[in-house]
């Protein structure tokens, strides 16, 4: 990437975009952020060989420039209303916002364009959309302070990232729809506190990172390629489906840690059939995952016996070690830094 | 496009050819479409509200038997999650008693474009037989440059609720066919339509070639060998077709460099098959071209 200047450029950009975003103090600044951050994101997606970067930048663009507008429009309406002055307390126009705030960054009900959009992506432009693009929305939902909605929509993103990723095969989708149902928990822990959002969009970024480098080291879009293509080494088998069960927040494993935060301060909250609700479809994205896991690690198949390709040197391996170790260990290793302190 | 005296056309199977006719507007070089079918749109009249009720009421339970087959088959959730080498997956024979519904029949004389004529009808073999007559001779009118040529098209794929829906043919890699030719070369299209405009008439194409001859032939060609069109021009921006987005397949045969007469194609059946040792993702190389300037 660092060969290709206009890739510079426009990641620089869209990184000061969300920038801009989260520093700004009204909402016309923050919306000039995320405007930039769209106009910059564009260009990454459609330039690369593939026919259907196109359609999909174009997607992504019509979706995010509508909610722009609803953005702008809206939020001058509120300023209207209250003097050139922020609202505290609920109102519709806020919930004009916060809809197209949920549109900017993909949850249901207004995940529609959102799996559709991943198809034709290369990997690292999917891991920018599932991880950076979703800052900038998610932080100006936690200046608003609607409850209603924002409940619907943590309700509906976690049962439809479980139910949506049930029957995929390709495996952008099942991220994708894995993504949805992380959104709808961490617009859940927005609801507690921020530095709770914080820290599990962290972890969820960590872990979306180590999955997507290992499908990009090995090219692998298809659930098909995961069975096959690793006759060679099973230590590089073990640690992809590992650190897929992390992903799916399986509890040794560091994907466990940001899941049992908000738990807990949703059982302080005495939010009990909200949590009900999220852990039951949890368990039915891991239940996903674990079948193909187990799938995976019980059986061989050997008929299609050929050389791996893959681009995988020191450099890579190195980091992809690490990070997998993090992945496994991390929930032990965290537990000791907390008892330094 | 308008055009002056078109007869008058009637519902049902036949539609009787429409009179030749000089064309009197301009043609548009653009990519913006108006339709998906540019312009060839045969009109046919609506029937009455009440008509459509009764239809609707009518479809309203195979489409939730559809439906509910979906939900199930969503939370069965078993697919089939490896390759299997070898087996090759029947998609298109000619089996069913109402198979010959699925496909569509066009050729140039449709539009008042040429005097072509084809059929598909069942064959004395079981199979189905693409026969008819390509005829390249058309009026002079200065838009039509060459005519003659004939289609069968299978109709757009669709989920319950005549959801449009596509193909996932991702598990992959070669097209087998069962065909018995005349020694015609035909073409083997996918059809990969676009939801915007511009992909609207993607098309991928690959020859058949056929040998003549009593006897059956088998033949594998691989996806990666398809090269992608638009309207029947060859694509600058070359790229491997997209298995999950096949909308619709089908076979064109034309009248080129004076191959007027009869043909006849029988299709027994069209399937899939995965074959690990083909490794090649794309036949075409496309090279690396200054920013902004496609191929050159």
């Amino acid at each position: 990437m660092f060969y290709n200047s206009s890739k510079i450029l426009f990641t620089t950009i869209m990184i000061i975009g969300t920038l801009i975003t989260v520093t700004s103090n009204s909402w016309l600044g923050a919306w000039m952020g995320l405007e930039i951050n769209l106009l910059s994101f564009i260009p990454l997606l459609s330039d690369n060989n593939n026919l259907m970067s196109t359609e999909a930048s174009l997607k992504y663009f019509l979706t995010q420039a509508l909610a722009s507008t609803v953005l702008l429009f809206s939020s001058i309406l509120l300023m209207l209303a209250n003097n050139l002055n922020n609202e505290i307390n609920e109102s519709f126009t806020s919930m004009i916002i916060m809809s197209a705030l949920l549109l900017k960054s993909g949850a249901a009900p207004f995940h529609f364009w959102f799996p559709n959009m991943m198809e034709g992506l290369t990997w690292m432009n999917a891991l920018m959309l599932m991880t950076w693009q979703k800052i900038a929305p998610l932080m100006l939902i936690s200046y608003l302070n609607i409850k209603n909605l924002l409940l619907i929509s943590v309700i509906l993103s976690v049962i439809i990232g479980a139910i949506g990723g049930l029957n995929q095969t390709s495996l952008r989708k099942l991220m994708a729809f894995s993504s949805i149902n992380h959104l709808g928990w961490m617009l859940s822990s927005l609801m507690i506190s921020e530095s709770i959002w914080l820290i599990y969009f962290i972890f969820y970024s960590f872990l979306s990172f180590v999955l997507t480098f290992m499908f990009n080291i090995f090219k692998l879009f298809h659930l098909n390629q995961l069975f096959s293509w690793f006759v060679n080494s099973k230590i590089l088998k073990f640690s992809l489906f590992m650190n897929f069960l992390s992903l799916g927040g399986l509890p040794p494993f560091l994907g466990f840690l940001p899941k049992w935060l908000v738990i807990q301060q949703l059982t302080m909250c005495n939010q009990y059939f909200l949590l009900t609700l999220m852990m039951m479809s949890t368990l039915i994205t891991l239940f996903f995952y674990l079948r193909i896991c187990y799938s995976a690690f019980m059986l061989n198949y050997f008929e299609n016996n050929w050389i791996m390709e893959m681009n995988m040197n020191s450099n890579n391996t190195n980091l992809y070690l690490i990070m997998t170790f993090f992945s496994i260990f991390g929930l032990f290793l965290i537990s000791l830094f907390f008892f330094m302190l | 496009m308008n055009s002056l005296l078109r007869q008058g056309l009637r519902l049902g199977s036949c539609l009787p050819a429409v009179q030749q006719q000089i064309h009197t507007t301009a043609v548009h070089r653009t990519f913006w479409e108006r339709e998906k079918k540019s312009g060839y749109k045969t009109k046919l009249p609506e029937p009455s509200k009440k008509q459509m009720i009764m239809d609707g009421l009518r479809d309203l339970k195979e489409e939730m038997k559809l439906w509910r087959q979906e939900v199930k088959e969503q939370f069965e959730s078993d697919p089939i999650l490896v390759f299997r080498p070898g087996e090759t997956d029947v998609v298109f024979d000619f089996k069913a008693p109402d198979v010959l519904d699925k496909w569509t029949v066009t050729t140039d004389a449709d539009h008042g474009e040429g005097k072509s004529t084809a059929a598909l009808e069942l064959s004395a073999a079981g199979a189905g037989l693409f026969h008819g007559e390509v005829n390249s001779d058309h009026t002079k009118d200065g838009i039509i440059k060459r005519t003659g040529y004939a289609n069968i098209r299978t109709k757009r794929v669709r989920k319950s609720f005549k959801r449009e829906s596509t193909y996932d043919w991702t598990q992959y890699n070669m097209l087998v066919m069962k065909v018995r030719g005349d020694g015609r070369s035909y073409l083997i299209n996918l059809h990969t339509e676009g939801y915007f405009d511009l992909m609207w008439n993607d098309i991928y194409h690959y020859v058949l070639y056929t040998r003549g001859g009593p006897h059956w032939q088998i033949a594998k060609i691989p996806f990666s060998k398809f090269f992608l069109s638009s309207k029947g021009r060859v694509q600058d921006r070359q790229g491997a077709v997209q298995l999950n987005r096949v909308t619709h397949f089908g076979f064109s045969v034309a009248a080129k460099k004076g191959m007027d007469g009869p043909f006849g194609l029988e299709i027994d059946y069209v399937g899939l098959q995965y074959d690990p040792s083909h490794r090649e993702e794309f036949a075409y190389e496309m090279y690396q071209t200054p920013k902004y300037i496609v191929a050159t």
